[in-house]
């Protein structure tokens, strides 16, 4: 019968023994379903992915139930699409990981229940994985061999952090969003030029035909906290320049404000990563995050690194976006250390980046500095 | 042959095992926890006092609503991934068949109750013969006021059962004076054994569903979808 402690006990012969571990993680925090298999912290044998996106694009953003409703439809053929294309079967299997956190309450909860009952049913170990470390830990698939210490620039739909890290799973954030994520940002302007969901690929698509520097956006800075961003300034004056533009009518071009939109992000978030790797010293600058699919990005980041002798990570565009690999690239980790979590565990929709927080209760932090989150 | 059974569309959460038509065990909590941390933990506790394994089991059987959609999808995502890894049939038992079988000896209309929000429920009609149930409607959600009315018509006694009982105690008096029995706290909630009790006779009767294709009985659309519907009507009749 199931046995948290019996289990853990079979975790630490197993590292001690230097057996392969074979891992299932289940990802369904958002609009995108996925199962992934990976050995040994990298080795990526299935990473089925399963988007939304379409059911989602009439109501212009990802509605909560539907995407529930989706999860509980899709998840348990691509549990079984999982297993046959990494080509093994439920014995094979060393543990069941699965996002608890952060996330959408009702769609996290189809996985945190799916996993739940798949690591009782075959007694294995349950390991709950935040979705944030998931994306940071993305760069480990690509590059498990990484050394410490590095920053992380983390840019996505509902974050935009500069974390600093110098052993694992352990995180010092350095700087965040005061509103607005930076995939927000895209989001909200891309639906203001009539482009469609999501925001991010399409005025990425649509800036490279437009001139960026036809119109001069802001970039926040601030006194305390020089590390931290602001996008909603930026989106008004985006805004703002759309309704003029309407007012005076004006031919609305689009690729131009899209190019001058993306310009003023990039530039912000290369600014402010750069501020940082050069005040703590640090050599190799990782990207996470739906946003660091961004090919602008990607090249600026490139460029000035090269210009100061400093690395950039960023995981293929595959990797960046919502996948279960890189959840079950963090829960080897945390196998390694034996962190399980109860059957008991629960999904818990704003868990912070370091948080462990099993049954709704904050267990062990393991941010070093964190700045409190100013939008609460 | 014993069958597991999973109830969790309202805010109760309850797990049975039924083994060769023997009620081995079963829990029943209606307390204000989230099924997310109750469930797993009360079928485990089941089995483990119980003395058996899943190799014991033969199937499973789940509430599959109407009711509330995080409870149900709690209960049928663990459902389904329970029998996908046992490698063992499902059964999806809707909740108010499941609800009603407490009066399945009763004699007039039995009516379940569940709550639908904004003033509605969630019912399903049967004619009691004294021996068995047959269904009179469809499951459906529908204004109280508006069931009541329906109600308010049948000449023979009807028996309310169901979580919003004891909220409309007064209107149901009110509107069916003498004709109404309802029932006591004791047969008031959905319980997992007679989702497993339901389960035995779909088995039996060869009544398996796809994992794969087994869907809560959610029979209202989201919010989002309504509003989207309606604006679509509007545009419609605008231009």
């Amino acid at each position: 019968m199931y046995n948290e402690q019996a289990i853990k006990e079979k975790m630490k012969d197993k590292i001690k023994n230097g057996k392969s571990i074979t891992l299932m993680g289940i990802e369904s925090s958002c609009d995108e379903t996925s199962v992934a298999v990976v050995r040994d912290g990298h080795e990526i044998l299935a990473n089925v992915i399963t988007s939304q996106i379409d059911v989602h694009r009439k109501f212009g953003g990802v509605v909560p139930e539907i995407a529930s409703r989706k999860h509980l439809e899709l998840i348990n053929p691509i549990l079984e699409e999982a297993l046959k294309e990494a080509k093994i079967d439920w014995s094979d299997l060393d543990g069941i990981a699965v996002t608890y956190g952060p996330g959408l309450v009702g769609a996290l909860l189809v996985g945190v229940s799916t996993a739940k009952a798949l690591a009782y049913a075959l007694d294995l170990p349950l390991i709950g994985v935040n979705h944030m470390e998931g994306h940071i830990y993305a760069n480990f698939l690509e590059k498990p061999d990484l050394t410490f210490p590095f920053l992380c620039l983390v840019v996505s739909g509902g974050h935009t952090d500069l974390v600093y890290m110098d052993e694992h799973r352990c995180y010092e954030l350095l700087g965040r969003t005061r509103d607005d994520a930076a995939g927000e940002a895209f989001d909200k302007v891309a639906r203001a030029l009539g482009l469609p969901y999501p925001g991010g690929p399409a005025i990425d698509a649509m800036a490279k035909e437009g001139n960026p520097d036809s119109i001069e956006f802001p970039i926040a800075r601030f006194k305390n906290g020089i590390y931290d961003f602001s996008f909603s300034g930026l989106k008004s004056a985006v805004l703002n320049e759309i309704n003029h533009s309407r007012q005076k009518n004006e031919e609305l071009v689009v690729a131009d404000i899209a190019a001058s939109f993306q310009k003023a992000v990039v530039k912000a978030l290369v600014e402010k990563a750069f501020l940082a790797a050069k005040d703590k010293g640090i050599k190799e600058i990782l990207m996470a995050g739906g946003v660091a699919g961004n090919s602008e990005l990607r090249d600026a980041m490139t460029k000035e690194g090269e210009k100061y002798g400093i690395g950039i990570s960023y995981p293929r565009p595959i990797l960046c976006t919502d996948n279960a690999a890189m959840i079950t690239c963090v829960a080897y980790y945390q196998y390694l250390t034996g962190e399980t979590a109860p059957l008991s565990l629960n999904a818990v929709p704003n868990l912070q980046l370091g948080e462990k927080c099993y049954e709704g209760k904050l267990r062990q932090k393991m941010v070093k500095n964190n700045t409190p989150n100013p939008k609460k | 042959m014993g069958i597991l059974g999973i109830e969790s569309a309202t805010m109760v959460a309850s797990a049975a095992i039924i083994k060769d038509g023997n009620l081995v065990g079963e829990s029943v909590q209606n307390i204000i926890k989230t099924h997310s941390q109750r469930l797993l933990p009360v079928i485990h506790q089941l089995l483990e006092e119980s003395g058996l394994t899943h190799k014991d089991l033969k199937g499973i059987a789940v509430s599959i609503g109407p009711g509330s959609f995080t409870g149900l999808r709690i209960g049928m995502a663990t459902a389904k991934a329970l029998a996908q890894a046992w490698n063992m049939p499902l059964f999806g038992i809707p909740t108010l068949d499941g609800l009603a079988q407490s009066l399945i000896y009763a004699e007039g209309v039995v009516c379940p109750l569940l709550d639908a929000q904004k003033g509605q429920v969630y019912t399903r009609l049967f004619q009691g013969t004294g021996r068995q149930l047959n269904p009179l409607t469809d499951p459906m959600v529908i204004p109280f006021s508006a069931l009541l009315e329906q109600l308010a018509l049948k000449q023979e006694t009807v028996y309310f059962l169901g979580t919003e009982t004891n909220r409309y105690v007064s209107d149901i008096k009110y509107a069916l004076g003498e004709k109404a029995i309802i029932v006591g706290s004791n047969l008031q909630l959905p319980r997992a054994s007679n989702i497993a009790y339901l389960g035995e006779q779909y088995m039996r009767q060869g009544k398996q569903n796809d994992l794969y294709l087994l869907r809560p009985l959610y029979i209202k659309k989201s919010e989002a979808e309504l509003v989207l519907e309606k604006r679509i009507e509007e545009e419609k009749h605008g231009s």
